[in-house]
């Protein structure tokens, strides 16, 4: 790894972690899915023109790389043993459920109202840019944006009603 | 029963990071340094964040029952470290690197927003080829900032927002968002009462672009001029 992909891992790494997470990517699956995009990052360095800012760029490696997890994920359930969690960490058990929830609630969203709203709505990133990432148009970006929200909420009140 | 409603749920999720441990893991299978923000530096020390914690209802939650499943713990949720010890030690550098890191705000500094052209300090970082790259981002951001305010202004403002798609025709006349521009000024011209003119160029927008995604848009715009 050359210096410039160790400059972008250290300013991006942990954008590019949360992103995947909020993609779907299992969180078993985290580690190995951003060593990836930082792989892809590096071979692609040399075509990178700066047309967008490089943490953009690597959110566009990231949608692909999440996509292939997310699929492998799909294929292999979460086994009992890996969400068994020991009374003492009660704690952290509280923080995680905070987050599982909107991980949970995204879970029941289309995938692409999903990276509109995670690249929107948690990463920020200006939705005129989300539409170029995602190769649609404005108007559709909003609009699936808005589904986004709607299905989310719906989901949450479901949770909410159902305890 | 509260509950976290979704802008909580995403206000925390923004703060989200990895455990340093899990980054460093990362760091170490590609070989490169890396060295976890200080905890402190990126702590939230606000009372806001604090009570934005207490109405989302952190530990009632748990007790919700949904709770049990959970996975791996490899994140980190640096709220969850702000409530839980006040005055956290910063970690120790986990690996040597040859430049510090950058300290949170001057990264989210570094992200261009269309309200603020990129100062592109992060550009420096890639090697990039003999580059307008510096000088032609301010230029770059225009184009989507100018489709933004056009959009905008479209309900209130359908003139201006013609005004708006004149200037980026004039100066982006096969920008990326060229297509976007020409459904906005059909939607200011029916808008602003120039229905001919709106219906001309909505045939044309079919004519043109007969797979475009936007459409279902142009034909239910033409409808509703044909309508009236």
């Amino acid at each position: 790894m050359g210096p410039a992909t160790a400059r972008l891992f250290q300013a991006h790494a942990e954008e590019v972690w949360r992103f995947l997470k909020y993609l779907g990517v299992r969180e078993h699956d985290l580690a190995d899915a951003c060593q990836e995009v930082f792989l892809v990052a590096h071979r692609k360095l040399p075509e990178f023109r700066g047309e967008s800012a490089p943490r953009t760029w690597l959110y566009g490696i990231s949608l692909r790389v999440a996509k292939t997890w997310r699929r492998r994920g799909q294929l292999v359930p979460l086994s009992e043993d890996e969400r068994s969690v020991g009374p003492s960490q009660e704690q952290e058990r509280e923080r995680r459920d905070t987050h599982e929830l909107l991980c949970w609630a995204l879970d029941r969203i289309s995938e692409v109202q999903r990276e509109v709203f995670v690249l929107h709505e948690i990463e920020e990133v200006p939705m005129v840019d989300v539409a170029a990432r995602l190769e649609c148009g404005v108007f559709t970006a909003y609009s699936r944006l808005r589904l986004a929200r709607r299905g989310l909420k719906r989901a949450l009140a479901e949770k909410g009603v159902k305890r | 029963m509260t509950h976290p409603d979704l802008d909580q749920l995403v206000e925390l999720a923004r703060r989200e990071r990895p455990a340093p441990g899990a980054m460093a893991a990362v760091a170490r299978g590609l070989r490169v340094p890396f060295v976890a923000a200080p905890l402190a530096a990126i702590v939230m020390p606000s009372t806001a964040m604090a009570s934005l914690a207490a109405k989302v209802g952190l530990s009632r939650f748990a007790l919700l029952g949904w709770g049990a499943g959970s996975t791996a713990a490899v994140s980190s949720v640096v709220l969850a470290v702000a409530l839980t010890r006040p005055t956290p030690p910063p970690p120790a550098p986990l690996a040597a690197a040859p430049a510090p890191a950058p300290a949170p705000a001057e990264r989210d500094l570094a992200l261009p927003t269309p309200a603020e052209p990129a100062s592109t300090p992060e550009m420096v970082a890639v090697p990039s080829p003999p580059v307008p790259v510096v000088k032609d981002l301010p230029a770059l951001w225009d184009e989507p900032r100018l489709i933004e305010r056009a959009r905008k202004a479209l309900a209130s403002e359908p003139r201006r927002a013609l005004t708006l798609t004149q200037e980026h025709q004039r100066r982006f006349p096969s920008g990326a968002l060229a297509v976007e521009r020409d459904v906005i000024a059909l939607e200011a011209l029916a808008r602003s009462g120039q229905t001919v003119e709106a219906v001309r160029r909505a045939r044309a927008f079919e004519a043109r672009y007969p797979k475009s995604i936007h459409l279902p848009r142009v034909r239910a715009l033409l409808a509703r001029l044909s309508s009236e």
